[in-house]
């Protein structure tokens, strides 16, 4: 009973990680990166006048959406290092899964 | 005439601009009162949204999860069916007629043919009387010589011993311990096939600004069609009401606070720090994410607590101090037991029964978001031989300690015929605990996926003054060093579907000893195997899910969760090891709708 179900699970893991690896969306994890070198020490982190203290709670994932076209603007122009497409995709996917109306860890600090 | 066409030219070029003017002074009134019609809507609205601001000072967000349940329990181990039928008829005072003859039932039962028969056919149970009369014959001299077999009359001598009353005295229970040690317990099936379950959570925030803020979480969590709190003792902590597991397993449809503490913050240069008080975050930490399908949802790691307490925690972020992305130090405490307030001996000066505080430290060592390493380290100081709360026993024990030496010297069975509720509360301190835990999350090539080895050791100083447990042999903490591992794995959204597969196993050595106290995260106690493959099928993405798994329940050591008492193979459990039913073994079928916004 064990062996079969082990067998057969491993098997199903494997099939699927092969036709996952295709399906890959932007990686918010690589996005946090870019965001905190890029964006947040170099400009957003309030010690500049002219550009207000942000981490991705400070907006709702309906207000990043909104503000998309004003980032990308923002990283063409403003950013020390040319950001590629996919960087701005992959930091939009972290400022969006963590905005103030997502699901945030349930710990104490 | 230059002139004169010099005024003209001046005075049409003047009333030209003037009627210009005029045309524009229109369009402009036109364009500022429209203007002041929106600013008064949006003044209005903005007036609202401030009032709500100022006043909203918490805002409330939901989750509720339905669940259907089918368990079928596997080998069940019992008191065989005549020693049940005897034990009861012991607490009803019937084991003897009128006449102090043992019971008709019995002596047509046992007559010197059905001995023999016995003897045949049913060996266990004739080599448990059998032994027991040649010991009791050995020690007491009574004359009976079970080397021939028993007799009707030696057998009715024997059984006379707890014929009399409910009361036994030191030798009897011995005697009655044997004769339950010798027996092998009967073995049989049984299920719940269909059990609904609902549970709603609430949670709460509030934020005074960005240093002080709080959390709720209000839970009920209610099994269809009951209406009560209030459960018959079934030999496990989960079948308490306790402080610890309320609202952590399906009950009645009261809403009771799961979590509420205050959390300051504050940074000392790049050292950011925390402090906060309050009944803590303390189930469904690291390690519970993937079969939760959520951001993690506390505190302590999963693999060794999940169970409510009120305590505090002081912690230390230090990625900026030390470049070690995640680096986070956090000393947690909490309180198990308050003794001394509300309790049967909180004036008394003899009594053992002070708090039990537990300590620990929750070291994220690293956490770069794709990869995390977590040590937790938890202490539990002069643990008691239970918990406060409420619950339906059974039976009764309570005994008399003549020479005031801590063991009982009579015990009296009571039954609850009434099935009276019952506050039950520690009486002494059995000793302490140690709780280390190892876990390693990743998420690689999308698989999230997380590894943890757990130890826990026990530390025996005292002893159970509760007759009950003396009885049964459960007086003692278990002296022992228990291992536990937990691995767990869980797909990307898969093609077409959208869905994520997830499986995972736990193995418990003999000792091992967590406090779990969540339904969700029973498995984890197990001193056994458990298997688990589940799959979260999104419906409206992760706002609202359904999940489908099964669980699989290899138990290999009794008391799986209870340091009270020495664990004993469950292929070698005796009648007096199962007096409370002993599970084998436990294929557990679920199926979930969570709505969570």
């Amino acid at each position: 009973m064990k062996k079969t179900f082990v067998s057969i699970l491993v098997v199903a893991l494997i099939a699927m990680f092969a036709t996952t690896a295709v399906f890959a969306k932007a990686n918010a994890r690589k996005g946090k990166r870019v965001w905190k070198k890029n964006c947040r020490l170099a400009c957003h982190d309030g010690s500049k006048a002219d550009a207000p203290a942000l981490s991705p709670v400070s907006k709702t994932q309906a207000q990043w959406k909104a503000l998309l076209p004003k980032i990308k603007e923002c990283a063409a122009n403003r950013s020390a290092k040319k950001l590629s497409d996919k960087d701005i995709e992959n930091m939009f996917q972290y400022l969006y899964d963590h905005a103030l109306d997502s699901d945030q860890p349930e710990t104490c600090g | 005439m230059k002139k004169f066409l010099a005024v003209l030219l001046g005075v049409f070029f003047v009333a030209s601009f003037a009627f210009a003017q005029d045309v524009d002074l229109e369009q402009l009134k036109k364009q500022i009162a429209d203007l002041q019609a929106q600013v008064d809507q949006m003044s209005k609205f903005v007036n609202q949204n401030t009032r709500h601001t100022a006043t909203d000072k918490l805002s409330i967000s939901a989750e509720f999860m339905t669940r259907l349940d089918s368990i079928q329990y596997k080998d069940v181990r019992a008191m065989p069916d005549m020693m049940e039928a005897m034990m009861g008829d012991f607490l009803q005072e019937k084991l003897t007629d009128s006449n102090g003859y043992f019971m008709t039932t019995y002596r047509t039962v046992f007559t010197p043919d059905l001995l023999l028969e016995m003897a045949q056919n049913d060996a266990e149970m004739y080599k448990a009387f059998s032994n027991v009369v040649a010991y009791y014959n050995s020690e007491y001299g009574a004359g009976i010589d079970p080397s021939d077999g028993l007799d009707t009359t030696e057998f009715q001598t024997f059984m006379g011993l707890f014929a009399n009353d409910r009361t036994l005295n030191a030798d009897e229970a011995k005697l009655m311990e044997r004769m339950l040690a010798n027996s092998k317990p009967k073995k049989y099936d049984a299920n719940n096939d269909y059990m609904l379950t609902e549970r709603l959570r609430l949670r709460l925030k509030s934020k005074i600004n960005e240093h002080v803020s709080f959390t709720g979480r209000l839970v009920m969590y209610k099994t269809f069609g009951d209406s009560t709190p209030i459960h018959f003792f079934n030999g496990t902590m989960s079948s308490m009401f306790m402080d610890s597991n309320s609202a952590q397993y399906p009950t009645d449809d009261s809403v009771r606070v799961e979590r509420a503490y205050f959390v300051y913050k504050n940074s000392i240069g790049d050292v950011h720090w925390h402090f906060s008080f309050g009944r803590r975050p303390a189930a469904y930490g690291y390690g519970m994410e993937n079969h939760e399908n959520a951001v993690l949802g506390g505190s302590p790691v999963a693999s060794i607590i999940q169970m409510n307490f009120d305590g505090g925690s002081l912690g230390f972020n230090l990625e900026d101090v030390t470049g070690i992305p995640g680096f986070n130090i956090k000393f947690c405490y909490g309180e198990g037991v308050e003794g001394q307030y509300g309790t049967l001996n909180s004036l008394n000066s003899q009594a053992d029964v002070n708090d039990v505080h537990f300590f620990g430290v929750i070291a994220k060592l690293f956490d770069n978001d794709e990869y995390k390493v977590v040590y937790n380290y938890a202490h539990g100081f002069g643990l008691t031989d239970g918990f406060i709360g409420l619950t339906v026993m059974p039976f009764y024990i309570h005994g008399y300690d003549k020479d005031r030496d801590g063991i009982y010297d009579e015990y009296t069975f009571e039954p609850n015929f009434g099935g009276f509720v019952s506050r039950v509360e520690p009486t002494s301190e059995v000793g302490n605990i140690d709780l280390h835990t190892l876990m390693v999350e990743g998420i690689t090539y999308d698989f999230s996926w997380f590894a943890s080895y757990s130890m826990s050791k026990t530390d025996p100083t005292g002893r159970s003054k509760n007759p009950m447990y003396q009885f049964m042999g459960m007086d003692e903490m278990m002296d022992g060093t228990g291992h536990m591992i937990w691995v767990g794995v869980m797909t990307p959204e898969l093609p077409y579907t959208g869905g994520k597969l997830g499986f995972e196993y736990n193995h418990g050595s003999k000792y091992w000893q967590p406090f779990m106290n969540t339904w969700d995260a029973q498995k984890l106690a197990t001193r056994g195997d458990v298997y688990e493959v589940y799959y979260h099928q999104p419906i409206v993405g992760n706002k609202f899910f359904l999940t489908t798994g099964f669980i699989y329940y290899d138990y290999e050591y009794t008391n799986s969760g209870n340091y009270l008492g020495e664990p004993v193979k469950i292929s070698e459990a005796t009648a007096f090891n199962t007096m409370m039913p002993v599970v084998d073994k436990v294929e557990q079928f679920y199926l979930k709708a969570t709505y969570r916004f």
